[in-house]
């Protein structure tokens, strides 16, 4: 058993609290920092893309964990981040300056549906994003004198200032930064007084409207911040796949960040990251297992997305708190060895469920 | 089943067998869609990505409103209706979204649908 006694007040604030904590941080970031130069480039290049997925689902997670509105056309903001991303370095922009650029008008396009979408709630507003996702797929496809249609825009190399990010090492560095600059900057957006009036929205509309919570506000800032997020995320996506096409941002994306998501837990950014892990483990895992599998099960095309539903199905049954429920779950057993109790967590469970009755 | 919509505890309490119930509901659901489906194959093609046109069905199911059969029918005319007009009339390339477009005007202007029930809001 823990006990919490700090000596000053600082001690209160900090992000990492123990020692245990801060010891599990820093071995896990050497770890991702040794990691390009023990794996090989293969792995070095599917934990980048692990890394700006996870960035993806941060920014879903904000909207949808966080306050409470469900969105399945995140994809369409990937997709704006990383058109306009490309454009801008095609049309001379510096790479930084391009990349933030790319969040802000993704951050504008969350604006733009946010002003209609939070009139709506629950499948209302999921239709609308979803509306939304589709109509930014066929616009990209058609607009061919921007966007080159189907047959895509060739992304520029990356470049920091002098230095060339276009080799593995240094894009890996690169968005490794980027994921931990976002999640910082989240953390500490849900530790104030923005993040906890999106945890008002979520819970409760009519009770934070009565604290006074401007609940529209809050709601359309956090589509705002979600889409910037994910827009920055295509932006550095784009790099990844160095070619862009409207089919790498379709619907099957917005469903595996809604997946990510929800398989995480809702309502932690640790959940989101640790989703995402999972999910985009899940294919390099099928290819790794197919040829254990009897041939004929393994040329059928549909085995990923069977196992996608299959993987989203055992969570909702077998673990509404997701993944990072699970983790809390087995921590709490491990803190409170002999006096863990089931009821913990059964309690929170069936207050939210009471307040689905709503 | 309206109760078990509104609140399933109270149904509970008051006796509706709320779990056979749901699992009734989605037996109905899905002996509907068959029917749909069955329609719907002499038309089209029959392959795997026919789950798109659940999609078509959710526009016009949220543009008519959730709990209102004539919404449903209402909105399943509109989106067909729009879809082919646009396909004649509209330059080439907006049938395919003018549906979601519509979609998301309804919504704009009615939050609930056209025919939507218009119960204020619960705390």
């Amino acid at each position: 058993v823990r006990f919490d006694y700090h000596t000053e007040y600082g001690a209160d604030r900090a992000l990492l609290r123990y020692w245990g904590e801060r010891w599990a941080y820093g071995v896990l970031l050497a770890a991702l920092l040794a990691a390009p130069f023990v794996l090989s480039k293969f792995y070095v290049g599917e934990l980048t893309y692990l890394f700006i997925v996870c960035i993806a689902s941060l920014g879903l997670m904000v909207v949808t964990g966080y306050t409470g509105q469900i969105s399945l056309g995140h994809a369409a903001f990937l997709a704006i981040g990383g058109y306009a991303h490309a454009l801008l370095l095609a049309a001379g922009v510096p790479f930084l300056v391009s990349l933030v650029l790319a969040g802000l008008i993704a951050g504008a396009a969350g604006a733009v549906v946010g002003l209609p979408a939070i009139r709506t709630s629950g499948l209302y507003l999921a239709m609308v994003t979803l509306a939304f996702a589709v109509i930014v797929e066929h616009v990209i496809g058609r607009w061919k004198s921007l966007t080159g249609g189907f047959s895509g825009v060739a992304v520029a190399e990356p470049s920091l200032f002098v230095v060339d990010l276009g080799g593995l090492r240094g894009f890996y560095y690169f968005v490794l930064v980027t994921l931990i600059l976002v999640l910082l900057g989240l953390v500490n957006l849900m530790r104030s007084r923005t993040g906890r009036a999106f945890v008002a929205v979520r819970d409760s509309e009519a009770a934070a409207y009565g604290l006074g919570v401007n609940v529209a506000g809050y709601k359309l800032l956090g589509f705002v911040i979600s889409a910037a997020v994910c827009g920055l995320a295509g932006a550095l996506l784009a790099h990844h796949l160095k070619f862009l096409t409207p089919e790498a941002f379709n619907l099957m994306l917005s469903l595996e960040l809604v997946l990510m998501v929800v398989i995480g837990g809702l309502g932690s950014l640790r959940g989101a990251i640790l989703g995402a892990i999972l999910i985009g483990l899940v294919p390099p895992a099928i290819s790794a297992l197919k040829p254990l599998l009897p041939t004929s099960l393994a040329t059928q095309s549909g085995v990923e997305i069977f196992i996608f539903g299959l993987v989203l199905v055992c969570f909702v049954l077998f673990e509404p708190a997701g993944l990072y429920g699970r983790w809390l779950k087995i921590k709490r057993y491990f803190e409170y060895f002999p006096l863990y109790r089931r009821n913990t967590f059964r309690r929170v469970k069936s207050y939210m469920r009471s307040e689905r009755y709503r | 089943m309206q109760a078990a919509s509104q609140n399933q505890l109270a149904a509970y309490l008051v006796g509706v067998r709320v779990k056979r119930l749901s699992s009734l509901v989605w037996a109905i659901a899905g002996a509907l869609a068959a029917i749909g489906g069955l329609l719907l194959a002499p038309v089209t093609l029959v392959d795997i990505s026919l789950w798109y046109v659940v999609l078509k069905a959710m526009a016009a199911l949220v543009l008519g409103g959730f709990g209102s059969a004539p919404g449903a029918i209402l909105g399943g005319f509109l989106i067909g209706l729009v879809e082919q007009f646009a396909g004649v009339y509209a330059p080439d390339g907006t049938k395919d979204i003018i549906a979601y477009v519509v979609l998301i005007g309804v919504l704009v202007v009615y939050p609930r649908g056209l025919l939507g029930d218009a119960h204020g809001r619960r705390v």
